[in-house]
Parts: structure tokens; sequence; C-alpha cells
């Protein structure tokens, strides 16, 4: 394989096929296939592109799971401002947009991910604002609406689950979606909704996860 | 159901390993490390039969800082957690065996599955001892009913079943296969026809980054790793000397007679 590094927009045309997470057929969206060449990349092909983990590149469970539960409840977002974190490709802030939300802001660590996120918006017809850098413990005093699809992963994870709890207590709706991943403690969660969520974690494509969406308990 | 599997780090069985001149270690620089293979074939298996079965698939591996490459790619193929005991030492199977055994008595699986052997040391006693440490039944070189032909059935005839409470193992011997079943808990080893190990995506590997995985020492498991058996000496196969072309069948046997004196 020969990888030359490009600009991100250019890297993700190239990298990757417009195609349709499972869960929401109407979001289109950028996505790293089993067509494409970086599918079966390792971590050496990754440091040859300089790119890192490329989470924008996939639809993860918990993102699918908020994106189909907004386009099933537009109510949750219409004419309200909406904050999309670890928003990795932007599935859950595309469909906030869709769903009729006055405004979505789709947050990422990874500036590619914000790329992807407003390549992605494009073409779904519609606009994101992108907010980079790590907002977590933010007041996000602008928004009503806080979306957190798959963004529980590693030691990180309950201290983001805190500060989401914090924002919901402060009057903000919370919407957070975990596929099950065991980095936090979903006892004191109200689940709004389950979806099984066809996923690639088989060589096959076939495993489905189940994946909740959530919000903090009042 | 949880089934506990073995990850070791061993040397590219594709590239050829240096012997240090005195024949006393391996030459480890610049070596390229990688998966036992029969190991990978143990994690699918687990993985098809939790698949089936549902449950979790937990990924062990004794070794220095970098054997956590091989539990990650555990991981990576669908195993939920990992388990890595660090050690800078050179283990001997019986020390493995019993690591083991400590950690099934922490995580207790229903099912330990391991490759029957290691492509560096090829010793093949790991799971076996650990049958023996933990008094468990054991199935070893768990293989495949025939039909390894096209992939249809090889889908449809699996060498680990579980029913009714039993696994029952396809096991290779001489010249056949014998079908046993075995009370679990129990301990199988893989041999190489039991299945082919999936490939790792960039998704899953990405992921296999997050997934636990647990570092822990000997100390802390009370295991005492000072080895049973120790290596004397490494040394190469015999040269081979380099052959000739002979003009006639005379010439060969006048050869083989005076020269080489294989034949009276
Ligand atoms: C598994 S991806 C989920 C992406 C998307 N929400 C989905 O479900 O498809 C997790 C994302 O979280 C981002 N991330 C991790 N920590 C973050 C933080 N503190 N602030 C913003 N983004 C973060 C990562 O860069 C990554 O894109």
């Amino acid at each position: 394989m020969s990888w030359v590094s490009t600009s991100p927009l250019q890297l993700i045309e190239r990298e990757t096929v417009v195609s349709r997470a499972p869960l929401c057929p109407e979001i289109q969206l950028h996505l790293v296939t089993h067509t494409c060449r970086l599918w079966r990349a390792t971590d050496r092909d990754l440091e040859a592109l300089e790119l890192a983990d490329p989470f924008w590149a996939f639809a993860w469970a918990g993102g699918q799971a908020i994106a189909r539960y907004l386009l099933d409840h537009p109510e949750e977002v219409r004419g309200r401002k909406v904050f999309d974190f670890a928003a990795g490709g932007g599935i859950q802030g595309i469909a906030a947009a869709l769903a009729g939300a006055s405004c979505v802001a789709a947050n990422d660590l990874d500036p590619i991910a914000l790329h992807a996120a407003s390549m992605n918006a494009d073409l779904n017809g519609v606009h994101l604002d992108l907010a980079g850098g790590d907002l977590v413990g933010d007041p996000l005093a602008e928004f009503e609406v806080v979306l957190a699809g798959d963004a529980f992963y590693g030691s990180e994870a309950p201290a983001v689950l805190k500060w989401l709890c914090r924002l919901a207590k402060a009057g903000k709706r919370v919407l957070l979606a975990d596929a099950g991943r065991g980095f936090i403690e979903t006892e004191g969660l109200l689940g709004l909704a389950q979806f099984e969520t066809p996923t690639d974690e088989d060589s096959d494509g076939t495993r489905l996860r189940p994946t909740w969406v959530y919000t903090p308990n009042p | 159901m949880k089934i506990l599997v073995t990850m070791k780090r061993v040397t590219d069985y594709e590239r050829k390993v240096k012997i240090a001149p005195d024949g006393s270690h391996l030459i480890t620089e610049g070596m390229n490390f990688v998966a036992n293979p029969f190991d990978e074939i143990a994690v699918e298996e687990a993985l098809r039969l939790t698949k089936a079965h549902g449950g979790e698939v937990v990924v062990f591996s004794a070794g220095p800082k970098d054997a956590a490459q091989q539990i990650r790619q555990g991981l990576a193929m669908g195993a939920d957690r990992g388990i890595h005991l660090l050690t800078d030492k050179e283990l001997d199977s019986d020390a493995v065996a019993r690591l083991l055994a400590k950690v099934v008595d922490q995580e207790k699986p229903d099912l330990v599955i391991l490759g029957k052997q290691a492509t560096d040391d090829d010793a093949n006693q790991a799971g076996q001892l650990l049958a023996g440490y933990l008094g468990w039944a054991q199935g070893t070189f768990a293989s495949k009913h025939e039909g390894l032909e096209g992939p249809e059935e090889k889908a449809q005839k699996p060498g680990l079943a579980i029913e009714g409470g039993k696994v029952h193992v396809v096991r290779e011997v001489d010249g056949g296969l014998e079908t046993i079943a075995l009370d679990m808990p129990a301990v199988v080893t893989t041999d190489l026809r039991l299945n082919h190990p999936r490939f790792t995506t960039l998704p899953n590997i990405m992921k296999a980054k997050k997934k636990k995985l647990d570092e822990v020492t000997a100390e802390s498991l009370g295991v005492d790793l000072s080895p049973k058996v120790k290596m004397l000496r490494f040394s190469e196969p015999p040269a081979r000397t380099a052959g000739q072309i002979v003009d006639s069948v005379d010439t060969l046997i006048h050869k083989l007679k005076n020269e080489r004196k294989v034949i009276a």
C-alpha cells in the first residue's frame, strides 16, 4: 500500500465511500467500509498515513442509536439548540438537524472528525457548526440539548458521564447512547429506547449489539 | 458462558531465528513477533462458541510489556477483555499452567481453550498441565469433522460443540478422528484444522485499544515463576552439503558404494 498524505478533505474523499449506517438509511455518510483499503489497515498503516485512529470513519452503535431515536422522535430537538459531543462523523448531529433543530454544533477532539462531520452534513443538505477541543466540564450555556453517541470509552468515561448528569441537572435535555461497552454505570440512567444495532463486530458483519439511548434520571 | 483463552507472543514462524554463537540463547533483537497461530485458533473457537451460546471471552497472555499487542489482537478479533501477566522472565509450560490455574480460580471460566502448543518452543504441555492442576477434564488437539473442503462444510461441522452441559470435542488422533464428551468446566487445546481464524479489521483494532486490559504480576497471584525445566542449548539443524549431478546410473552406484559408502 502506498499512503500519500494530503489535506483532510482529500484524505476523506480518497479513503471512504458514501454509504449508509444500517440503523439510519436516511443519512448518507463518508464511511470506511469493507471495500476500502483502510478497512484492513493496521496500526502501521495508520502511522504511515500520519492518521490518528479514524473514529469518524465508522458509524458506531451509539451514534446510530441516537440518530435513529431522533429521527423517530423529532420533538426532542425540534427548534432547539443542540450540542453533539464526541461527534465523530456527526451522525447524531445530522439526525438532529434533519429532525428540525434550530442549530447543531459538532464537537470532537480530532480535527479530521470535524472535517468529516462537515462533509457528511453537506451530503445530507444540513449544516453543522464545528467546535474543536475538549469541552468536558463546560456548562454549554448556549445549548438546550446535548447528545453523546458512543462517547464512553476508557478511563475518562465516568468523568464524562458525571459532566453530562450535571448538565441534565442544570436543565438541559441530555441524550446518550451506549452499546454495553462496560465503561459506565448505567444504573442511574433512564432508558428511552433500545435498538439491536448491526455493527462490524464480526468479520462477517452480522453481530447485533443491543444499544440503549438513555437520559440521566431527574 | 465464560471462556478463557491464551494468546502467546512468539517469534514470527515465517522468519529464521538466530542463535547466539555459544548456543545459550536465541537472538531476539530485530525479530518480528506474532501471536501463536494455535492460540489464534483458540480465540476464534471461543468467539464462535460465545456467538452461539452468549457469554464472554477473556484473553490471557504472560509475557513482556509488548505481549499486550497479542492480547489486543485477540480483542480486535472480538474478545471482550484481557489479562496481561507482566514478566520478562522465560517461562516454562509448568509456570504458565500454574499462572493460568490462579487466573481460573479468580475468573471461574466454564472453558479454557489454549493452542495445543506454541510455535516457538513446541512444548505441547501447558494445557495438559493446567487440566492436571485444576483437576478438570481435558480435550486435546481439538480438530474438525471431515469435510474441510467447501466453506459451507467448514461452517457446518464444528470441532467443538456444547450440548447438555458437556463440551464435545473432535480430536485429531493418529489415522483419524475421535469424538469425546467432557464435563464442564474443561480444558481444550486446539489443533491446526479446527477453524480459520478471522482477520482483524480497522474498526475492531480501534475498539480493541479501548477494551479493558488488566495487568497482573506473578507476585500478586502468588506464583513462583522459577522454571522446573532449564533450557540448556540451542543448535541449528546440521547444514546440508551441496548435491551433485551425475551423468549415469553407473556413476551414481559407484559413488554411493565407494564415496558415500551407503550401499554395499
Ligand atoms: C467511538 S467515537 C463515536 C463517534 C460518533 N459519536 C458515533 O457514534 O459514530 C468517539 C469519538 O469521541 C471523540 N472524543 C473522545 N474524547 C473526547 C472529548 N473529550 N471531547 C470531544 N471528543 C472526544 C473521539 O475523537 C471520537 O471521534
